[in-house]
């Protein structure tokens, strides 16, 4: 019970999973984004390809998409889906 | 933070024959009705698979293990885990307890918490190594 994937982040990534439970708390969607998140919790990785292949797209925007890339890399972890449904379960209400 | 250690293997099926009859009538039935009603046979078959999905904790066996970590689950093809720190309500039951990860009763907790069969296990050791293990984790919570 001790493989943790939390223990595989830095810690602005677990920065970034915090500061992005928090938006969806202050926002009172906790129960939907669990919901949407526990079922496509699968598709995570390729969520996180599909983020690199819209990245040129992206840059168009924004000349340097650092938030984007940090979380193409979270995504990228097996397991960070579920690591930001559990910040979200203790925002919970 | 010490307590007991306790593993166990619940398979209803296995214990309550009987029921196992019963599970199988109603699939059967179900199946049947919709053959009858749609005829469908594919979909009958679709019908006959999804419901026994639905109760595989009846057919399968549901291994669990409570440590000072958490509580394990493994039922063929997953395996669930949910650390003390993160467990914020425990519900007991007659056969079963809810182990979930919100304060509150809300429809999430059939997904996220951990439905803790007694079967095949002490009750009153299971309970009581909830209980032992909760606390201290509580207490250390933010």
């Amino acid at each position: 019970m001790n493989d943790d994937p939390d223990a595989a982040l830095t810690d602005e990534d677990r920065a970034l999973l915090d500061e992005l439970a928090d938006a969806i708390a202050r926002r009172r969607l906790t129960a939907a984004a669990i919901f949407f998140l526990e079922s496509m919790a699968p598709l995570g990785f390729v969520g996180s390809q599909l983020m690199i292949g819209l990245r040129p797209l992206v840059a168009i925007v924004w000349s340097s998409p650092l938030r984007w890339d940090q979380v193409q890399r979270v995504l990228e972890r097996r397991g960070s889906i579920e690591l930001l449904v559990r910040r979200l379960e203790a925002r919970a209400p | 933070m010490t307590g007991p250690v306790v593993t166990w293997t619940a398979h209803p099926a296995r214990r309550r024959p009987d029921h196992v009859a019963l599970v199988a009538a109603v699939i059967c039935l179900a199946s049947w009705a919709v053959l009858v009603t749609l005829r469908a046979p594919w979909l009958a078959a679709l019908g006959a698979i999804l419901l026994a999905l639905a109760v595989a904790p009846f057919w399968l066996p549901t291994h669990y293990r409570i440590d000072r970590d958490g509580i394990e689950e493994r039922r063929w093809p997953r395996r669930r885990t949910r650390r003390w720190a993160d467990v914020r309500r425990v519900e007991i039951g007659a056969r079963a307890a809810l182990v979930s990860p919100f304060a509150r009763a809300q429809w999430l907790d059939r997904y996220r918490g951990l439905v803790v069969l007694f079967d095949g296990g002490d009750r009153a050791a299971i309970v009581a190594a909830i209980a032992a293990h909760r606390a201290p984790a509580a207490s250390e919570a933010p």
